[in-house]
């Protein structure tokens, strides 16, 4: 009973072992062409996600883990470049900043100048303003009193207008007094002539 | 006969003459006031053709006409406006009266003989024969004109001429 069922399940066993060295070679292949590379591409993913693009990932092989690699790989160039021109943008971007913060700076002590200089010239205006407005008081009172003192001037100007006339009236008056002068100094001249002709012509004809 | 007699007695009765004073330029002239009619104002004269140029013409004075005589014309002075002050002392000389134009009379003056000096030869830009004396005042120098000198008998005819030229 025994053999014949030893006779029985031999081929089977038999099958069933080829079957599992079969199995096992092949995961033992399998294992071993893909499963390192993959550790190594999950080594390199990681270290490429903590920042390092100077990794190369070197595996060779002529089927889809390589083709993977070879991708990783371009990846990682073509991301090294990218930050490559990353980095030199930031460089600029930093150099630009570090200027326009240098402006800025200057900006702002201008800006704080400006500002002094404004308050000086806003206290000045006021001093200004004050100036103008005392000037315009001056103005004013002066213009009063040119007005008063044309007025003066007026009345200056007709008192001297009357005095004229009066001393035009005083003139004519005394070239009347002159020629009653004149006249009287005539008369005692003639009368001083007459006198010493009757004294002295006594009992003479002056024809 | 009558003028001897007067003089003698003018000689012996006082030792002071009286005179007319006036001016003609910047010297003082004296008449014996004695040969003085009247002084008067100027007044118009009337000019008479072709008598000469010291005649001025002939003035009327109180209807009677008399020739008028500028008297710096007649002692080369040079001719001088009228104005205010100028007189015409109306003189006898000769017998004829002659309106004198001077520049101003003065006063009348009285010359003492003690102050009368005999004319100077020279120094004096008229004929000496016309002045009979300087009067020496205090201050001043008075000439003496006898005024019957003062035209030649040529002028004294022409004088009368015109006078009867315009009567």
């Amino acid at each position: 009973m025994r053999s014949l069922k030893d006779i029985k399940i031999k081929p089977r066993l038999i099958a069933l072992f080829i079957f599992v060295g079969i199995v096992v070679v092949v995961a033992l292949y399998v294992a071993v062409s893909i499963a390192p590379p993959l550790v190594k591409g999950v080594k390199f993913a990681e270290s490429v996600a903590d920042g390092d693009l100077t990794q190369n990932l070197d595996v060779k092989q002529a089927d889809e883990i390589g083709i993977l690699t070879s991708a990783l790989n371009s990846m990682v160039s073509n991301l090294s470049d990218v930050m490559c021109g990353i980095s030199q943008a930031a460089e600029q971007v930093a150099s630009a900043s570090e200027e326009l913060s240098a402006s800025a700076q200057n900006l702002c002590s201008g800006s704080t100048e400006q500002a002094a200089n404004l308050e000086e010239t806003s206290a000045l205006i006021e001093e200004l303003n004050a100036s103008i407005k005392a000037n315009s008081e001056s103005a004013v009172s002066v213009n009063a009193k040119t007005e008063s003192c044309a007025m003066r001037v007026q009345e200056g100007g007709r008192a001297v207008m009357e005095t004229i006339d009066a001393m035009k009236r005083i003139a004519d008056q005394i070239g009347i007094i002159d020629d009653i002068a004149e006249q009287m100094n005539l008369f005692s001249l003639n009368a001083a002539i007459e006198a010493a002709r009757a004294e002295m012509g006594k009992g003479f004809v002056l024809r | 006969m009558n003028g001897e007699e007067k003089k003698m007695r003018e000689e012996n009765q006082a030792d002071s003459a009286q005179y007319v004073s006036f001016m003609l330029g910047e010297e003082e002239y004296g008449i014996p006031i004695i040969q003085v009619q009247e002084i008067i104002r100027f007044e118009k004269i009337t000019k008479i053709p072709l008598s000469s140029d010291f005649i001025r013409g002939v003035l009327d004075l109180r209807g009677r006409v008399m020739p008028a005589i500028d008297l710096r014309l007649k002692f080369g002075l040079p001719i001088k406006s009228i104005d205010r002050l100028t007189r015409i002392v109306v003189v006898d000389t000769n017998g004829i009266n002659i309106g004198v134009i001077v520049d101003e009379v003065s006063e009348v003056i009285t010359i003492e003989s003690s102050q009368i000096e005999p004319p100077p030869e020279l120094g004096t830009n008229i004929r000496t024969d016309f002045i009979s004396s300087m009067g020496k005042l205090e201050d001043r120098l008075v000439i003496l004109l006898d005024i019957n000198r003062i035209f030649t008998e040529e002028e004294f005819a022409g004088i009368e001429d015109t006078v009867r030229t315009a009567a």
